[in-house]
């Protein structure tokens, strides 16, 4: 492997199994220290990442992993859901990918198959929801990457937890 | 005259020979026959009480929903039984288990959302392509369908998760697995909600 990219034939993207749950669990709690997601550890549970089937949802978290050692290097989440139009939009949640292997490529290769699977289920676009202070710069990337375009702006109203 | 004398010694003396051999050849006849038939009577016996036992016991297993498949793995350490005269458990422990290649690994109740979670893993050790997925309960007699799910690909050992509304007053839900192609169906299973809340 060289020390800079990571080739899409050096890792095997994956669904989620529940042997999974500590190194999704590590991923996550990285990126909540990060970016302040809101991730709660007491409701990640085993199960969370499974291939998850509601009426109007499907969800899967794919796992990146390395063939060398097995280690779970990226995971992301895809959703399809079905809206008041009855299309199916796709989004993705909660792309991650370990400190030491940012920047590798990996969350592209993951990316790619995500889109493939979510235009397999009939989506009709796929979104992202970034932080409303994220920087131009990885806006740019992200755009020029996969060929998004931003179209929104979500605005949020938190609940006090009681 | 003296050569014929001693060919006729030999000759008696062969004879002494061969009829001490069969009367020993006899008696170990007749014992091999008395000790076998008691040993293969008690064995049989013996091997016949295991399998009726073990016939209940995986019936019992199988009407309770668990995977019995693992029963016929069991080594067995009596050389006789290796024999293998009479050994219909292995047919009946593998036609089980292939009744049930698909397992409800979990089921449980969300009281905040009012959703109802089934785990379910593929157990049939190869990708199964094409099934659906009901989730429907009864209704005066009837029975409505709260969810139909098509699921192309399903990986060997996978757990997948389905998760449906509950509706009020409702307590008994089933479940189904359907292959597509001939309507076959492959798992049904009733949910009743109360044993999830006790």
């Amino acid at each position: 492997m060289s020390n800079n990219i990571v080739k899409e034939d050096e890792i095997i993207i994956r669904n989620y199994r529940t042997s999974d749950y500590e190194a999704t669990l590590e991923i996550l709690t990285q990126l909540d220290n990060e970016l302040h997601i809101g991730f709660k550890e007491e409701q990640w549970k085993q199960s969370s990442g499974l291939r998850q089937f509601k009426p109007n949802l499907k969800r899967i978290t794919l796992i990146a992993e390395l063939k060398s050692t097995g280690e779970v290097v990226s995971m992301g989440m895809l959703e399809a859901v079905k809206n008041s139009l009855g299309q199916y939009v796709g989004y993705l949640d909660n792309w991650s990918t370990k400190k030491e292997y940012i920047g590798k490529g990996v969350g592209k290769i993951l990316a790619d198959r995500a889109i493939q699977i979510l235009k397999s289920w009939g989506c009709t676009s796929v979104r992202i929801n970034m932080g409303y202070n994220v920087s131009k710069k990885v806006i740019d990337v992200i755009c020029k990457a996969q060929g998004f375009t931003p179209v929104f702006i979500v605005l949020e109203k938190k609940f006090d937890e009681t | 005259m003296l050569s014929y004398v001693r060919m006729e010694h030999h000759f008696i003396l062969v004879k002494v020979v061969v009829e001490e051999f069969m009367k020993i050849k006899e008696d170990l006849n007749k014992m091999i026959r008395k000790i076998t038939d008691d040993y293969f009577h008690n064995a049989i016996k013996r091997k016949d009480t295991d399998l009726i036992n073990q016939q209940k016991a995986l019936s019992y297993l199988a009407l309770k929903g668990i995977d019995v498949s693992s029963i016929s793995d069991i080594k067995k350490t009596d050389f006789f039984v290796n024999i293998k005269l009479f050994d219909p458990s292995s047919k009946a422990a593998n036609e089980l288990a292939l009744k049930t290649p698909f397992v409800i690994t979990n089921v449980s109740l969300i009281e905040d959302s009012q959703e109802l979670e089934i785990m379910v893993q593929n157990n049939t050790g190869k990708e199964i392509k094409d099934v659906i997925i009901n989730i429907t309960h009864l209704k005066e007699f009837f029975e409505k369908e709260i969810m139909e799910q098509d699921i192309d690909l399903w990986f060997p050992e996978e757990e997948l998760l389905f998760i449906s509304p509950i509706i009020p007053n409702i307590n008994e839900y089933l479940f189904f697995i359907t292959k597509k192609e001939n309507k076959e169906k492959i798992l049904s299973k009733k949910i009743d909600l109360k044993s999830l809340k006790n």
